[in-house]
């Protein structure tokens, strides 16, 4: 499991910067549980979803910084029947989507890292 | 100082010479007018001909979203437009929200898009990261509004954000509207047919620019606080479920359930009061319906339509026209009357005027929008009908507020019978009948006056004046315990905020929001100092200058004629808190009483000059 700004045992963050990326995450409303666990699976249920896009605006602030859903790794799509949501390679499982889901459409069930 | 919230730039585009140009958004206006609704109104006042044909070239429209639409705080979808209307012939606002569209104009990089002239074939307006474009429109005109996203959501990709006009608008018939992402309508008044009458289709926006927020630290903490507070809102579930049919059960519960194929949420709305139906049985089986509200759908039963599934297919032909229903239906009554007395004669094969009858309704709203037999008189609306007419359909035409029907009151629509700010907001709106910008604990009856103080300190009124909307019971001198003209200047600058800042007005939605809050998300967004009293004024200066606008061009907005007679007849409005009839005096008693609380004249109704020295609006 990754740990602090460490990966297998190698600092990948200089600690300035780590806790920067910490304090964030807690200011992030419900997201403090990825100070633990950084890594999910995201759940998506269709039948929930309203198609409101605040999942990529949540993913775009986390990711690039501003608010977009055109530069989120996840898009949300209005088929005939229903909405479907694909998320990008880029997607690192961070959850923040599901965090900001007003609908709990999106939910996030934690990923064991590899050792 | 960093600005977030603004995308920082303005489009202005010249139809007649087909030339787009941008200019940076000015923020010392933006500070002064807060964004959105606000700026809309400054950029039109220098821009609107006082006078001006509304369907003619002169005529502009300022289409814009504030500065919190694009963030992630709930419902901030709202887009605004201002333009002169052609129902009323004054300026007026229209508001809608949408998934899309607001946020991506931001995202392509524009606060504001400015129309002007006409264009010498239908076109549409592409908003994107390159720039704007006027592009050739040709295949979409005819097209429904939902049509046309659809379109335009394939040329532009998924994300695009749409709004566009019906056959209603290009036909230029006064009542027609806008649409939005498929999902709302905009313009209530005739804003379909000023853009028709430019020949503009649509304007379409998409872009990857972002929007950004000034004060991060701060916006987080004041998020994560505000999130909290609706995650825990015990009824959040079941607004969620049953979206405006919470509040206006028109159908059982089970047949709403059967019916929802989905709700649909405006971008980052907690509540999602939008449907898409899908009609389970009868006629006509299986067809799916966008709207923005299911209770809109069903709004014919008010008319005696027996089976809800006639009145979703009635509602569903009525936008795609993007026809505005309740001037439709009160169009369709005077029609009635006028074929009643003979005043005017059906065609050959043009069926009754039967307002209860599916049938009938479906058959005019295609006259109409194709401006066919009767239906081009009716087409013209009814200012149209009565110039045409003249004096015998003047005896037989309904309520009528600056040319158009009041929906929400006695006869109406909307069968409110206690007169609260929204009902009052009906005359006093510069833009007509709409309750709209008329918002406070009145929207709900019977509401005690015990709770009112805690919405009016969320509203933002001052303490001094809650006192005097709230006199208590020993006020005497006649005084109601409740002062529905004073409260009304409340309201107005609580839309006005709203407004501004884009986010949504319905009392399901805001009611999260408070004043102190809004300018705690402005001043953190946008890095602009703000504090609660700085946000009253500037929402002061918004409004008033709706109001100068709309000075030059005929007296007070709200003359004693406009009040509608039929409001004073058995069974007319009843007072809010003593439920007694309610009297022409008492109403313009309460207008007065709004004057007065604005401090403007009492005499012409309009601001004095310290009122414009102090809002700084003089030089105007």
């Amino acid at each position: 499991m990754r740990q602090g700004g460490s990966f297998q045992g190698k600092r990948i963050l200089p600690r300035s910067w780590f806790n920067r990326w910490k304090r964030f995450a807690e200011e992030y409303d419900g997201s403090r549980e990825r100070e633990a666990v950084t890594r999910y699976e995201i759940l998506f249920f269709q039948e929930r979803c309203t198609g409101c896009l605040r999942c990529g605006l949540a993913c775009s602030e986390i990711h690039a910084g501003i608010f977009c859903p055109d530069r989120a790794y996840i898009e949300v799509l209005e088929g005939p029947e229903a909405y479907s949501v694909r998320f990008s390679e880029a997607c690192n499982g961070c959850g923040a989507c599901a965090d900001s889901c007003f609908y709990d459409a999106l939910r996030k069930k934690p990923v064991e890292a590899e050792p | 100082m960093k600005t977030g919230g603004f995308a920082g730039r303005i489009l202005y585009v010249d139809l007649t010479r087909e030339e787009v140009r941008q200019e940076p958004t000015d923020l010392g206006l933006a500070q002064r007018f807060l964004g959105g609704l606000g700026l809309c109104l400054r950029y039109a006042f220098d821009r609107i001909p006082t006078g001006a044909d509304p369907l003619s070239p002169e005529n502009t429209v300022v289409i814009g979203a504030g500065p919190l639409v694009g963030t992630d705080l709930p419902s901030t979808s709202r887009v605004y437009a201002v333009s002169r209307l052609p129902s009323t012939g004054t300026v007026g606002w229209c508001g809608s929200g949408g998934v899309k569209f607001g946020c991506m104009l931001k995202n392509a990089g524009f606060d504001h898009v400015i129309v002007q002239g006409r264009a010498k074939r239908p076109v549409l307006l592409a908003v994107t990261d390159q720039g704007a474009e006027i592009r050739e429109a040709g295949p979409l005109w005819g097209k429904s509004p939902a049509d046309t996203c659809e379109a335009l959501g394939t040329a532009f990709g998924p994300s695009a954000g749409v709004l566009c006009i019906g056959r209603a608008g290009e036909n230029r018939i006064p009542f027609s509207m806008a649409g939005v992402d498929r999902t709302a309508t905009l313009g209530r008044g005739g804003l379909g047919a000023v853009l028709g009458s430019k020949n503009l289709k649509a304007v379409v926006a998409r872009g990857g620019r972002g929007v950004e927020v000034s004060h991060r630290r701060q916006y987080r903490s004041l998020r994560r606080a505000f999130l909290q507070r609706i995650r825990a809102y015990p009824h959040l579930r079941e607004w969620q479920e049953m979206g405006l049919m919470k509040s206006f059960p028109m159908i059982p519960r089970e047949t709403y359930l059967r019916a929802k194929k989905r709700r649909v949420a405006c971008i980052s709305c907690p509540v999602g009061c939008k449907d898409v139906v899908e009609i389970p049985d009868g006629d006509p089986q299986g067809r799916v319906v966008h709207s923005s509200s299911m209770v809109n759908l069903l709004t014919p039963m008010i008319y005696g339509f027996q089976d809800w599934r006639d009145a979703v297919r009635v509602v569903s032909v009525l936008d795609e026209a993007g026809l505005d229903m309740f001037e439709f239906f009160a169009i369709m009554g005077f029609a009635r009357d006028l074929c009643d007395r003979g005043i005017v004669k059906r065609g050959r094969g043009e069926p009754e005027v039967r307002l209860d009858s599916p049938a009938s309704m479906e058959f005019w709203a295609g006259q109409i929008t194709r401006r066919e037999g009767l239906g081009d008189l009716l087409a013209r609306g009814f200012g149209g009908i009565l110039e045409t007419l003249g004096a015998p359909a003047r005896e037989c035409a309904p309520a009528l507020i600056k040319g158009m029907h009041p929906y929400a009151g006695p006869g109406s629509a909307l069968p409110w019978e206690l007169f609260g700010t929204m009902e009052l907001g009906q005359v006093m709106d510069p833009r007509g009948p709409h309750v709209g910008s008329g918002g406070s604990p009145t929207y709900f009856a019977r509401r005690p006056l015990e709770v009112f103080p805690r919405h009016l300190q969320r509203m933002g009124v001052p303490e001094d004046a809650v006192a005097r909307i709230l006199p208590g019971a020993g006020a005497g001198g006649g005084e109601p315990a409740l002062n529905v003209g004073r409260l009304l200047k409340h309201s107005h600058c609580w839309f006005a905020v709203l407004g501004s800042l884009g986010v949504c007005a319905r009392a399901q939605v805001n009611r999260f929001y408070d004043a102190e809050l809004c300018a705690e998300l402005y001043e953190a967004v946008t890095g602009i100092g703000t504090d609660l009293p700085g946000l009253r004024e500037r929402a002061e200066r918004v409004w008033t200058l709706y109001r100068l606008m709309n000075a030059g061009d005929g007296g007070r907005p709200e003359d004693g004629e406009a009040l509608p007679e039929r409001w004073f007849t058995d069974p007319g409005f009843r007072e809010y808190v003593t439920e007694r009839p309610l009297t022409r005096p008492d109403v313009e008693r309460m207008i007065r009483q709004y004057h007065d609380e604005w401090g403007w004249d009492a005499a012409t109704g309009m601001p004095g000059a310290e009122t414009l020295e102090r809002l700084g609006l003089a030089g105007l």
